[in-house]
């Protein structure tokens, strides 16, 4: 009798830690992980802009005087560098989701979401894109957050996810 | 007269000298087309008439025949967790995260494979310099799953058959650079080191600029250009110690 309510007791005691299982798997509110968006429309827009400070600088490449500087995932800064004890910036290129450029004869070749797309650099201080070519490349999606856990699912409505931000979310629907 | 004639040639002297210099400073003037450096990071590299990119798993060709049209031309799957692409003679030195491959590009639109060198999964830039290919393996917890932080040096005098020759043990190692009898290498938030490699099998630690954040570099006619987390430096390196000769800080 008494081994009974001990059976009883542990089935207790295992529902209720599956019970909390559950809970865990879906909870009301959590930390975790929520898509950034980035419409076409946003990553496609290439400008040259005023020369800007170096904030997380990337890749770096030299074309004569001059010196590029990718500002990860944002542009390429120009450097005027005809004396190497006192650089100038000159100018900074938006271009949204980059990683890489390749000049050659004052062509520039860069990565723009998928597209390459191509600048005449002639005049450094204004850059003139020149074609698109859409999809040449793979494109780097964010499908799935950093770290494994609780997200916010991906509404491709929204536009293209570029990253992820750390958040507190209710009510998950996602999770890997 | 006379006074005047020697101020004439004075004059046209120095114009000329001028011409000359601005000549050779322009390079975005009208002269045959040339190519930009990149670090060892990069994924794209331009030889000749062809652009090449790698991505995470094949070398593309794009034909630059019409600059401003770039038309792909060639594909080749070369393997996964491709990362870097560094051109030297007539062969590609690519980084993947367990090998370094070679690919020789003498027939420009039809990249060959010559061989891969497999070495332990990591971070791993490629540059190469006469009968040698300096490899850094950088253990990194997120993106290159555990493994060491080392420099290797891989005898490529037979590039179909690489052999590693040396195997330096690093802190943190990332994009590495070589000039001649010196040899960068970056490492990270450790700072950056200079290598002689009179012998380039037996790489001596000349300098370690432990200030120096780095994670690429670009040496080019004695002038080192770095970048890291706090800036950009320049140095001159014909001298012993390298000089520092600017700074552009990263303001945040």
């Amino acid at each position: 009798m008494k081994n009974n309510y001990l059976y009883v007791l542990l089935l207790f005691l295992l529902s209720g830690c599956f019970g909390v299982d559950n809970v865990d798997e879906y909870p009301d509110e959590v930390d975790g992980f929520k898509p950034v968006y980035v419409s076409k429309e946003q990553i496609n827009t290439i400008s040259t802009l005023e020369a800007r400070v170096l904030q997380k600088p990337g890749k770096i490449y030299t074309y004569g005087r001059y010196l590029f500087v990718g500002e990860a995932g944002r542009g390429v800064h120009i450097i005027d560098n005809i004396d190497p004890k006192q650089p100038k910036n000159i100018s900074f290129i938006e271009i949204p989701q980059n990683n890489d450029i390749a000049i050659k004869g004052n062509m520039m070749y860069a990565d723009n979401h998928g597209d390459l797309i191509v600048f005449d650099i002639s005049n450094p201080t204004d850059v003139k894109l020149t074609n698109r070519i859409a999809n040449a490349l793979p494109q780097n999606n964010s499908q799935l957050p950093p770290e494994q856990g609780f997200f916010e699912c991906i509404d491709a409505s929204k536009g293209i996810v570029v990253g992820w931000e750390r958040v507190r979310i209710k009510s998950p629907k996602c999770r890997y | 007269m006379m006074k005047n004639f020697i101020y004439s040639i004075l004059i046209l002297g120095s114009l000329g000298a001028c011409s000359t210099q601005n000549n050779s400073d322009n390079t975005f003037g009208k002269a045959a087309p040339t190519t930009g450096q990149a670090g060892s990071l990069a994924r794209f590299a331009i030889q000749g008439d062809n652009l090449y990119i790698v991505d995470k798993t094949n070398l593309r060709t794009f034909s630059l025949a019409n600059p401003t049209e770039p038309k792909q031309i060639h594909t080749t799957n070369i393997g996964f967790g491709i990362e870097t692409i560094f051109p030297y003679q007539n062969k590609f030195f690519i980084g993947a995260s367990d090998a370094m491959y070679i690919y020789d590009f003498s027939n420009p639109e039809n990249p060959v494979q010559l061989s891969r060198y497999q070495h332990i999964t990591a971070c791993d830039p490629v540059v190469a310099q006469g009968n040698y290919a300096y490899v850094t393996l950088r253990n990194s917890q997120v993106t290159c799953l555990r493994s060491e932080n080392v420099l290797e040096i891989v005898d490529i005098s037979n590039p179909t058959n690489p052999q590693m020759v040396n195997r330096l043990s690093m802190i943190n190692p990332h994009g590495l650079g070589v000039d001649g009898t010196d040899l960068f290498v970056t490492e990270g938030s450790n700072g950056l080191k200079r290598f002689d490699i009179t012998d380039p099998l037996k790489p001596v630690e000349k300098e370690f600029l432990r200030n120096t954040a780095s994670f690429d570099v670009i040496p080019q006619n004695k002038m080192l250009i770095a970048v890291g987390s706090d800036g950009l430096y320049q140095y001159d390196y014909s001298q012993n110690p390298m000089q520092l000769l600017s700074k552009i800080p990263v303001i945040k």
